[in-house]
Formats: structure tokens, C-alpha cells, sequence
């Protein structure tokens, strides 16, 4: 067959362009080279869904950060995803820096972001009683507000599937070619065959765009590593606290999760590899430091997890959002605010798409709600993951409802379970054993994540 | 609402002896309720021998030492109930659990034991730099899945951390046909027991580097190696010194955390060095009618320790629900040099002679255990050797308490 | 010949004092057993084995030897238990392999219903 629209890339992007999508009368696919979607960008950053101050203006980020921004209550509801509007608090330690909150705060207004106040050390501590005796004043955004980023990818996935469209994990896209007006998108899957194709590819936005012969752009990995601590510092900040931010981004942050952790980090880092995914001493160092220097009392041995995210960098700074060919999209350069544009962009996506010449139709049998596999009650009362109390029932659910978990870490993403502080240690060995029968396979098959990433690698005679 | 008189969170060694030390002191109105399909706990899968040489003066296997009790609850017809999880307990004693079966339950107690155990410190806790390959897992992990589910977890292994979990791992990995490249312990000792270093270590010529950590994990998909440094006096990995050890597996026994979640959730009171409750001689939490034994109060090496230390809590517990638990003092117990913490840290009754229990913070030789009040020594002991992996304990008699001035006691190791 | 005694966890060092291939005099054991065992240490190491077999419907029994193997048998010994599996139900202390290594069995260290 031919399909009406191929998305390339499983991540926030794809998925909310997806959704979008699956509102109308269209074959639609998403091609993803990794063992579930949110593997990129999307599933390691700090999940805050940015008021829209950083962003100069004029720009496509300053665009789509505010309008994304807005959409994002009523999609997270829509999705039945966790979102907090917790704000945000700028924090600025001497004299000089006041202009530089002057600055975001007057930008913020030009954005046109609500909700803006510069405010004194006094009040910040009122707000914040673990804000640094050092912080002088802050840029305090109410309406910044936090997500959990791959919560709400796949949630927009499974929407998207429950309505119609296909997801094909583990293809990645090899070559593209141009056929009578179809494209041939050959993966390690097989071929698949569109009409137009969405490069919503991340760090490889600039390879996939070579394939049908643009080299206008290239995409740089910017590494930012992370610590999430236990939630028993839960409380520790309720807003999410930054620095004044410097050239290399917004530096190291402090705050909480929808999921009543506390994250710090990134650091900020050009490197080569688009697969360096490693944490490092160093990074972690800095990070130390960094939280330090903005709160107070912070406990580091509460660590439970550290992880790394690579943000898709492009020389200009800002998204790029272009048509190379006819019928071929580019939605590149996506870094940060680009969570919290995802929903907008994927708004414009299909605009263009229909100055392209795309006919949208709105089906008729749209689920605005998702399809959650039903499960026996009784499962839910059996508990897998004591951390944070994920049941069987729930695990059932994610290897059942779309987009399907098949591996661990795909149930560790839906669920929670394994993501407390014994980080599995107590219910991966079940999680196993349940990943086995649900799927029909040998416990021996079963993986971590994608590749050969076995959990167990053989039986005792 | 049901009630009970007694509700025992927990029926691993701990719980049942909890149990068993109440029913002989009277109380007939209790519940055992274990989230798991069987009592016993973890000694479940601690198929190794090396249990209860001291409870019962012979040398047991994990499942066999765990049978004991369980005889005696079964015989003794005490109730308990299987793979249901206590979810929450209030500050007034009611305790919400779930299973299959039932749903969600809540019951009103009169007395509550906790004894849940304890939880393995997880790589995240590590913070090792590097990837997030398969391959990775605590030893307990990995001891569940190929003791109770007969599933190997790797060929090649290194093990960071030479607690006894690690050591006994060892041992069992090669038994079952893996090599066992090395085991690493960033400390200049091991935290495990000699004879488990003799038995599961040297027996199988397996490496036990001290002084040494894994610095970086290796492998996209599975591990495919880690790099293992030497560290410093300061516990800081030497530049220069990198090694890379090809395996498929790295196990971290790198220490148990008492599992004190519901504990914290009432708002008893927690030692930030035991990571468990504060309790008195009786094992009385800051909660009124609130006991804690076993692994979830402080971490025991040794399983007939977790039993003593129940049996005071059970024995307590009844005591309490009897209204014949006295209170006429108030001292509290404080670790002082080299001593990284003390159980009880409260003492609340001068009738009886009290143990107190302590780790010290190194090895230490030629050790006098002194402990003083405000003014004087009160009491001092001698031991040849302590060992931070090993609990010691100090018996206080009577009239030591009652010559105690002030209301605190602190206990202090001298050694070389 | 330096030694840790295995037998309890005092894990007492011990030093076995040879003269012309014999034993003459063994220090610093805190009990009886461990001279004993700085004896049998000396001329022959033994251990116990623990491990698991798998019953007929997959579970998992664990097992010991109801004695002390010699050390350098335990790789063969478990050769032959895991060839084998059991058939439940398994009570505590039943023999799942006779004679494994002399006079040396292998029984079941827990219920299987
Ligand atoms: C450290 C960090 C912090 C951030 N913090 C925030 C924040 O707080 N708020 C915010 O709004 N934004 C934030 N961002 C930005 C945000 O995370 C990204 O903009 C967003 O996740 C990008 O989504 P994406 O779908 O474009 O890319 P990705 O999530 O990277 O998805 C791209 C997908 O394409 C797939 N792919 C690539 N090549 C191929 C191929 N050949 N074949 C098939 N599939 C392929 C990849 O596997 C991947 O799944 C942050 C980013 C980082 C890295
Ligand atoms: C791997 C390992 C090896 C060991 N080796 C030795 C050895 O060789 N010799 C020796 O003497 N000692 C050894 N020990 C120590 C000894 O086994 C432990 O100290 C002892 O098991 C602790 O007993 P416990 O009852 O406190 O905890 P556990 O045995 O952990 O039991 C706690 C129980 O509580 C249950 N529980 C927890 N939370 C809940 C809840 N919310 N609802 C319901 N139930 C709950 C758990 O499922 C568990 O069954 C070892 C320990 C470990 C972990
Ligand atoms: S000699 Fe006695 S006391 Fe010392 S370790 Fe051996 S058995 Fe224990």
C-alpha cells in the first residue's frame, strides 16, 4: 500500500504530528528505528513546559514555545497525562544580572507570555525556602509548568494508533527514493511506501533530509546530563528554579517532576557522537555544583538515577521547519522548548501539509479519548513494583494498549514499575516473567530495551 | 472496621519471630500479613548455608532456617496472610493492604510490628558514569532470578562490592558455570565475612580487588565491559590507573537500606545512620504501640540476630497491648568516635539489663568500647578485633542504668 | 600454614604448624571445631554444596549435601545434579540424589507443594 503520510521518528514531534494527523481521513505511519517511541530526545529532558520568555523574538521557537505552551493543559487532559502548573523562578545572584531578567521579562512580554514578575530575595524565599540566601532576585513565571516527556509521547502515540495510525518500531530508515510521485522509504524492516514524509528524525533529522538530496543543514548533539533524586525530597522546590542563562543554554536546573522527584541538570556540552548517551563523572560533577550553588540542603546521596539527553543542534539556533522537496517535510533543529512546541508544531505540520496539496478530512469515527486494554480487576490488587506501587493489572495494560511495551524499559515508562528507588532491583524479576507470557515468548527473549539487550541469558539445566 | 491486637508487617525471620514471641506471651489476636506467595523473606532465596549457628547451634540453609519458623506458626495456628501488600498504615494504627482476593482491606491494630526488610542500593545510587546496558543487577537480583527461577543472568562476571550478597554470588555464578572476573570493593577491607571470602572467593580462585571500583560502564545493548580504577585514600578513583575488564554482567552489592517507607509515612522518627526508627530497649518506635525489628530497623549481618531482636519486639508488643509495658526513664544512646551508630538509641526503663548494639566505622584492633554519661565511664568492654561489617554489642545491667546521670549515654570505640 | 576458620562467623585466624608432613601444632582457634576443621582443612578441604534443581513443572528446589564434600568433587557433584530434575511434591530434608560423591547425598532444603 501506500500511505498518505509517512512519519519518520517516534518522538515528541512524530507523535504529536501523528495525532494531529489521525484526526483526518489518511493512512498514516510512523517509521522508528528504535524497540519503542520516545527513545530520542524525547524520553531524557527536563520535561518543563517552557512560558516562552527564552526564546528571541520573532523566531519559530518564540512562536511555537507560546503557543505550545497554551495547548498543552487541555492536550495533557485530552491524553489523561500528568501536568503541573508549577512555575518557574529565574534566579539571579548579583546586581548585573537584574538586567538580564529585565531583558527575559520584556521579551517574555513581546512573546506575548502572561504571568511574568520580577521579584526580591524575600519574596523568592517566601516562595521557595530552600532558594539560595544568595539569590538576589528572580524572573518568577507562573505559567511555567511541568510534563513527563515520554508520558505524554506515548500517550500521543497510542492516541494516534487508536485512530488508525500505524507505528513500525525497530525500521530504521536506510535510503529514500522517489518514485512516480510515491516516496520509497526503504528501512531494515522492508520498504514503505508515502506519498509525503515527515523527517521528525532528532539527532538524524540531517541524515534522513540527505537522502532526498538536501545537505543544507547539519545537526550537532548538545549533551545534557542529569541526577534524579528519591521522592522522599519531594517538596524540596515546588517551582522549577534556573540561573540566569548563559550562551550554552539555561543551565542546570532544580526541580520537581509530575512524579514527585527532584531533577537536576542539564549540563550543556557540544559533542561528536550522536550515540554518546553516557553519563560522566565530570557531568555529574558540575551538575553537583551547579544545583548546589541554586538550592540549599541538597541531599546527593538521595541520587536514584543519573541520565543523559542529546539535544538536535543546528548552527542558527532555531527550529527548521522547511519543505527541501515537494511533499517532504523537515521539522529539524528541534531542541529545546521543542517539548513544549511539539503540539503547535504539529498543528503547523498539517497546515502545510494542506497548502501542499493534502486533502484533510475529518473522520467521522475520531476517538478523542484513548483505548486503554481492559484487564481483570482482580490484577490490579496484585502488586509488582512496591517503590511505586505498580500492579500486575497495569503492567498487563502497557504490554496491551497501544503503542505496545515489549520490552522493560517500555514497561518501565508506562508504568513506573522499576523506576523507584530500588530502580527494579525487587520487580524486574516479575516484569520478566509477565513480559514472557503476556508476549508469548521465553523469558530468555526478553529485553531490557532494543538490540540484543537480554535480561537473562540462559536456563539452569 | 476489623481490628486486631497485633498486626506484624513483614513475615520474613523477623515477623515470624516477632509472631511467635507475642502468641507465647499471650496474645491470640494477631495477623502476619507478607506481600510475597510464601513467609520466609528473603531467606527464601539465600539457599546457602551459614544460617543460624547461634539460634539454634546448627548450621542451616536460608529456606531451612526460615522452615523453623514457619513450623512454629503453622503449629501454633498463628494467622497470616499471603501476597497481600500493605499499601498504608495511619498514624492511628490502621493498616490498608491489597490482594487478589480481597481488594483493598484496612484493619485497626492495637500493635503494630514492623518488620519489612530491607531493599539493595540500586547503580543510581553509584552514580557510574557510562551507558544503561542489560546486564546490570543488584546481587539479591540476580540471586531471585537464578535461585527461584532457575534463570542465568550472564557468563562473564564482575561484582563491585564484597558485602556477603556479593560473595555468596559469586560462589553460586561459578557453580552454575559463570566466570567470575573479579570482585571489587572501593574500601581498603571487605564488609563481607572472612569465611565467606575463603569459601566463595579463594575455594574458587576469584579475585577480590580492594581498594578498587568500576569507574565506567561499557556496551550499547548488553554489557560488553567495565572499566575498574583504583581509588584513592579518600575513595577517589586514580587517573592513570583504568583497567578495562571485558563481561556481560556486573552485580552490585554495594549495601542494603532498611525499607521504611510505610515507617515514614506515619511520621515516626528515623535515624539518619541506621536509616531505620528510633526505638527504645523494647523496640518501641517514637509512634506509642509501634515496634520495629529485623532488617527494616538496622541492616543485620546475621539472621539469628534478626530473631533476637524480634523476639524483643514481640515480647514488647504483647506487653503493650497487656498494658504492662513500663516506662520510667527517658535516656537517650548516641554513637560517638569511631562508632557509626547505635541500637536502641533510646533506653526507657531501668528494670532490665539492656544490649546495646553498634557498628564501628573501621577495623579496628585491641578495641575498649567505653560508654559515659554527662560525668563518668559507666561501662567499658574489651574485643581483640571489630570489624564495621560485623555488629558488636555491649549488655548494660541493671544497675549500670541505674547509676546513670543525666539523660544520655554516649558510646565511643578506641582502637588501633 | 595461615587459615580463616569457615566454621562459624568469629572466622578466628588460625595457624596450622607443620612438622615433616604431619601436623604439630594448630593456633589460635577460638573453639574446638576449628581445630578440627585447621585439621581437615590440612589433609583434605571439605565443603557443603548448595545449588538448585528443577522440579518436573519448572520450579526451582533448592538442595544441599547432607555432608561435606571434598572441594575438589564440587564441580563434578554438580555435573550430576543438574542432569537431573525432581518430581514434587518435596518435603524438607528428602533425598533427591543418593550417594553423589561416597557415601555424600543430596536433600531438599525447603517444602515444594
Ligand atoms: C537535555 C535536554 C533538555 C530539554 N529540556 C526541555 C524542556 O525542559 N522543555 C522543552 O520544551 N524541551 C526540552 N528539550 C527539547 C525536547 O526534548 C526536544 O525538543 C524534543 O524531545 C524533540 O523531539 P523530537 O521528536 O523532535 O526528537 P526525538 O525525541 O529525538 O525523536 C527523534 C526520533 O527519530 C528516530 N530516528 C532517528 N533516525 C531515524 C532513522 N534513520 N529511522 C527511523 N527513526 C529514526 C529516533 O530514534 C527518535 O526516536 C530538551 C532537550 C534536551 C536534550
Ligand atoms: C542476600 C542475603 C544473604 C544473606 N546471607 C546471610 C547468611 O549467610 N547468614 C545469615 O545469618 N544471615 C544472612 N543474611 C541476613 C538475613 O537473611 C537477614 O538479616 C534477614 O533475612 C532479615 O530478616 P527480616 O525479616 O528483617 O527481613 P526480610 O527477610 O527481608 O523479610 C521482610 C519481609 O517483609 C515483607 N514485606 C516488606 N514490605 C511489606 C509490605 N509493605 N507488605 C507486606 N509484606 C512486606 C517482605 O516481602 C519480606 O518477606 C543475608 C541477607 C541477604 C539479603
Ligand atoms: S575456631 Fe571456633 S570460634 Fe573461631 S571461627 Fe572457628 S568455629 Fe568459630
Amino acid at each position: 500500500m501506500v500511505y498518505d503520510v509517512a512519519i519518520i521518528g517516534a518522538g515528541v514531534t512524530g507523535a504529536m504530528t501523528a495525532r494531529e494527523l489521525s484526526r483526518y481521513e489518511l493512512s498514516v505511519c510512523v517509521i522508528e528505528k528504535e524497540s519503542d517511541v520516545a527513545m530520542g530526545a524525547s524520553k531524557a529532558n527536563s520535561g518543563i513546559v517552557h512560558a516562552g520568555f527564552d526564546a528571541k523574538s520573532g523566531t519559530l521557537k518564540a512562536r511555537f514555545n507560546v503557543e505550545g505552551s497554551l495547548m498543552m493543559e487541555k492536550i495533557t487532559k485530552e491524553l489523561g497525562v500528568k501536568y503541573k502548573r508549577n512555575g518557574s523562578m529565574v534566579l539571579a545572584f548579583r546586581e548585573e544580572e537584574r538586567d538580564v531578567l529585565l531583558e527575559l521579562y520584556e521579551r517574555g512580554i513581546r512573546n506575548g507570555v502572561g504571568g511574568l514578575e520580577i521579584i526580591n530575595g524575600e519574596r523568592i524565599r517566601e516562595l521557595e525556602e530552600n532558594v539560595s540566601d544568595k539569590a538576589l532576585y528572580a524572573l518568577h513565571a507562573k505559567t511555567g509548568a511541568i510534563v513527563c516527556p515520554y508520558e505524554l509521547t506515548i500517550a500521543a502515540m497510542g492516541h494516534a494508533m487508536d485512530n488508525g495510525v500505524e507505528l513500525f518500531l525497530e525500521s530504521r530508515v536506510l535510503d529514500i527514493s522517489c518514485d512516480n510521485g510515491a516516496f520509497e522509504v526503504e528501512t531494515t524492516k522492508g520498504t514503505i511506501k508515502a506519498r509525503y514524509i515527515i523527517n521528525a528524525a532528532g539527532l538524524y533529522a540531517d541524515k534522513i533530509s540527505r537522502m532526498v538530496g538536501d545537505d543544507s543543514f547539519e545537526i550537532t548533539p548538545r549533551k545534557g546530563e542529569y541526577l534524579l533524586l528519591d521522592k522522599e525530597l519531594c517538596g524540596l522546590v515546588g517551582h522549577t528554579i534556573f540561573k540566569v542563562p548563559t550562551k550554552m543554554g539555561k543551565g542546570v536546573l532544580v526541580s520537581p517532576t509530575v512524579d514527585g522527584n527532584i531533577l537536576l541538570g542539564p549540563t550543556s556540552e557540544d559533542i561528536y557522537d550522536k550515540e554518546d548517551t553516557q553519563t560522566t563523572r565530570v557531568g555529574i560533577e558540575k551538575i553537583i555544583n551547579s544545583a548546589a550553588e541554586c538550592v540549599k540542603n541538597i541531599p546527593f546521596g538521595s541520587v536514584i538515577t543519573s541520565f543523559t539527553g542529546l539535544r538536535a543542534t543546528t548552527k542558527n539556533g532555531d527550529f527548521l521547519i522547511t519543505a527541501p522537496k515537494p511533499n517532504f517535510l523537515n521539522l529539524a533543529g528541534i531542541d529545546s522548548p521543542g517539548l513544549t512546541a511539539a503540539p503547535a508544531i504539529a498543528v503547523h505540520v498539517s497546515n502545510m501539509l494542506k497548502d501542499m496539496g493534502l486533502e484533510l478530512v475529518e473522520k467521522k469515527d475520531y476517538t478523542s479519548t484513548r483505548k486503554i486494554y481492559q484487564v481483570e480487576k482482580s490484577r490490579y490488587n496484585k502488586m509488582v513494583c512496591r517503590c511505586e506501587k505498580v500492579s500486575e493489572g497495569k503492567i498487563i495494560e502497557a504490554i496491551h494498549t497501544n503503542p505496545k511495551a515489549i520490552t522493560v524499559d517500555a514497561i518501565k515508562r508506562r508504568t513506573r514499575s522499576g523506576m523507584g528507588r530500588c530502580q527494579g532491583g525487587f520487580c524486574m524479576p516479575s516484569v520478566v516473567s509477565i513480559l514472557a507470557r503476556e508476549l508469548g515468548i521465553d523469558v530468555c527473549e526478553v529485553r531490557k530495551s532494543g538490540g540484543d539487550s537480554r535480561i537473562v541469558v540462559g536456563k539452569k539445566e | 472496621m476489623q481490628t486486631k491486637d497485633l498486626v506484624i508487617i513483614g513475615g520474613g525471620p523477623a515477623g515470624m519471630a516477632a509472631a511467635v514471641s507475642a502468641y507465647g506471651k499471650g496474645i491470640r489476636d494477631l495477623l502476619i500479613i507478607e506481600r510475597d506467595e510464601s513467609l520466609g523473606g528473603i531467606l527464601q532465596q539465600c539457599i546457602h548455608n551459614g544460617f543460624g549457628l547461634h539460634m539454634f547451634k546448627e548450621e542451616l540453609t536460608g529456606p531451612e532456617y526460615a522452615w523453623r519458623y514457619e513450623k512454629m506458626i503453622l503449629d501454633l495456628g498463628i494467622p497470616f496472610k499471603l501476597n497481600s501488600m500493605v499499601v498504608d498504615i495511619s498514624k492511628d494504627k490502621v493498616i490498608t493492604y491489597v490482594n487478589e482476593e480481597e481488594g483493598e482491606v484496612k484493619i485497626k491494630a492495637k500493635a503494630i510490628i514492623l518488620a519489612m526488610g530491607c531493599r539493595e542500593r540500586s547503580r543510581g545510587a553509584l552514580n557510574i558514569p557510562g551507558t544503561r546496558p542489560a546486564g546490570i543487577y543488584t546481587a539479591g537480583t540476580a540471586q531471585k532470578f537464578i535461585n527461584m527461577m532457575g534463570l542465568m543472568v550472564g557468563r562473564q562476571v564482575v561484582i563491585l562490592g564484597s558485602g556477603d550478597i556479593g560473595l555468596i554470588m559469586a560462589r553460586r555464578m561459578t557453580l552454575e558455570g559463570a566466570s567470575v572476573k573479579a570482585v571489587c570493593e572501593i574500601m581498603p577491607y571487605s564488609s563481607g565475612l572472612a569465611r565467606n571470602i575463603v569459601q566463595c572467593l579463594d575455594d574458587f580462585n576469584i579475585p577480590l580487588k580492594l581498594g578498587h571500583t568500576v569507574t565506567k560502564i561499557h556496551g550499547k545493548d548488553r554489557l560488553e565491559g567495565v572499566t575498574i580504577s583504583k581509588v584513592d585514600e579518600n575513595r577517589r578513583p586514580i587517573p592513570g590507573t583504568e583497567e578495562y575488564t571485558e563481561c556481560d554482567t556486573l552485580l552490585l552489592s554495594v549495601g542494603l537500606i532498611p525499607e521504611n517507607e510505610l515507617t515514614k509515612g506515619m511520621g515516626i522518627e528515623l535515624d539518619g545512620s541506621t536509616r531505620g526508627a528510633v526505638v527504645d530497649q523494647n523496640r518501641e518506635t517514637s509512634l506509642e504501640g509501634v515496634f520495629s525489628c529485623g532488617n527494616v530497623l538496622h541492616v543485620h549481618d546475621l539472621v539469628d540476630y534478626v530473631s533476637e531482636e524480634a523476639y524483643i519486639a514481640g515480647e514488647a508488643a504483647a506487653r503493650y497491648i497487656k498494658g504492662e509495658r513500663v516506662k520510667n526513664n527517658n535516656i537517650s544512646v548516641t554513637a560517638s568516635d569511631n562508632v557509626s551508630y547505635v541500637v536502641p538509641q533510646r533506653i526507657t526503663s531501668d528494670k532490665e539489663k539492656v544490649k546495646i548494639y553498634f557498628r564501628t566505622k573501621n577495623e579496628l584492633d585491641n578495641v575498649q568500647i567505653i560508654v559515659s554519661d554527662c560525668e563518668n565511664v559507666v561501662y567499658k568492654a574489651k574485643r581483640r578485633k571489630t570489624k564495621p561489617g560485623e555488629m558488636e554489642y555491649v549488655t548494660m545491667a541493671e544497675d549500670v542504668l541505674n547509676n546513670i546521670k543525666g539523660n544520655e549515654i554516649s558510646l565511643k570505640v578506641i582502637g588501633e | 600454614m595461615e587459615l580463616v576458620c569457615i566454621v562459624c562467623p568469629v572466622s578466628c585466624n588460625l595457624e596450622v604448624v607443620m612438622e615433616d608432613g604431619k601436623i604439630k601444632e594448630i593456633k589460635g582457634a577460638g573453639c574446638k571445631r576449628g581445630v578440627k576443621y585447621a585439621e581437615e582443612e590440612t589433609i583434605c578441604p571439605k565443603r557443603t554444596l548448595t545449588t538448585t534443581i528443577r522440579t518436573t513443572d519448572n520450579r526451582m528446589v533448592p538442595v544441599r549435601s547432607d555432608k561435606p564434600l571434598p572441594k575438589d568433587r564440587v564441580f563434578e557433584v554438580m555435573e550430576k545434579i543438574n542432569k537431573v530434575k525432581c518430581v514434587p511434591p518435596v518435603r524438607i530434608g528428602d533425598i533427591i540424589l543418593e550417594k553423589v560423591y561416597e557415601d555424600v547425598n543430596i536433600i531438599a532444603t525447603r517444602n515444594i507443594g
